[in-house]
């Protein structure tokens, strides 16, 4: 048997495994269970194919954004770093905030799909790893939020008049400001 | 424009430990699209091993990976890029700054377009 087959005999292992989760050690679902779990797939895909576009969008708006953003010069930092974390903080919230709303209906349906599972004990740690690892915000991201917090207030000001809203282009803005470099 | 190569590069825990990263969340936008429409996933992050001698990267790895790139499903891509952002700001840090990782991960975020 050659390698290609063993790969397509394993994948399609795998997707019984998560599409049938009702095998010998776990109680067989009803027929009614069955239905539900169709819907919930249904919606988790439907949230999926929303995030997608959704992240599209957002990514199209960043290489839009308007040459004023971009060229945005920022005066009043105490040090490069205060000003790396100020743009940082921006560029993370200003993108998270855009993909809100799409990413908290993905984290609904993936939330309801382990939850169902957990009924009939099927193991859900690749589901809830998707959730943590693509879905949900890194806590870095929070990590910018909390170094911005602690910048002088006349800098958050000036950053947030030009930066705050539309989703941006981290490197452009970087770059415009002389801080791409050493 | 095209990605400078790289020669030499040695890199660094910091980096190896986002490539990982990385790889795994390559995986699991694989098992995502598994789960739902087992559709075509395609990624280098599966088929090489970080490095962790010297790496010579050159202008078709850079091309590879720029092909790669664009078969990766939008939600796995943004979280790669966020990966690949928090590299970007690490190596902008005071003291942090290495010439190539620099252009390692720039090279990574946007294929160099």
């Amino acid at each position: 048997m050659d390698v290609n087959k063993i790969k397509k005999i394993s994948a399609i292992f795998l997707l019984v495994v998560i599409s049938a989760p009702c095998l010998s050690e776990a109680p067989s679902p009803i027929e009614g269970d069955a239905e539900i779990l169709k819907v919930l797939k249904d919606s988790l895909a439907g949230s999926v194919v929303n995030l997608e576009k959704t992240i599209e969008r957002c990514s199209k708006i960043a290489n839009d954004q308007s040459p004023a953003i971009i060229q945005g010069k920022f005066d009043g930092a105490k040090s490069k770093e205060d000003l790396i974390v100020g743009i940082s903080h921006f560029y993370f919230k200003n993108m998270f905030e855009c993909e809100k709303e799409a990413r908290s209906a993905l984290a609904y349906d993936l939330a309801m799909l382990i939850s169902f599972n957990e009924n009939f004990k099927i193991p859900t740690e690749d589901i809830e790893l998707v959730q943590s690892k693509l879905v949900l915000q890194p806590f870095e991201q929070i990590g910018y939020q909390v170094k911005y917090n602690r910048l002088d207030s006349d800098l958050k000001d000036k950053l947030s008049e030009k930066l705050s809203g539309e989703p941006f282009d981290l490197l452009k803005v970087l770059e415009a400001n002389g801080l791409s470099g050493k | 424009m095209p990605c400078e190569p790289i020669l030499s590069f040695k890199i660094d825990k910091e980096s190896q430990a986002a490539l990982e990263r990385i790889e795994e969340k390559t995986k699991l936008g694989k098992l995502l699209a598994t789960t739902i429409t087992a559709g075509v996933f395609n990624s280098i992050f599966t088929k090489n091993k970080a490095p962790v001698a010297g790496w010579n990267i050159t202008t078709t790895d850079w091309d590879l990976y720029a092909q790669a790139v664009n078969a990766i499903p939008a939600i796995t891509k943004r979280a790669i890029q966020q990966e690949i952002d928090f590299m970007i700001l690490h190596y902008s840090q005071r003291g942090k700054y290495d010439h190539n990782h620099a252009k390692f991960w720039r090279g990574m975020k946007d294929g160099c377009k």
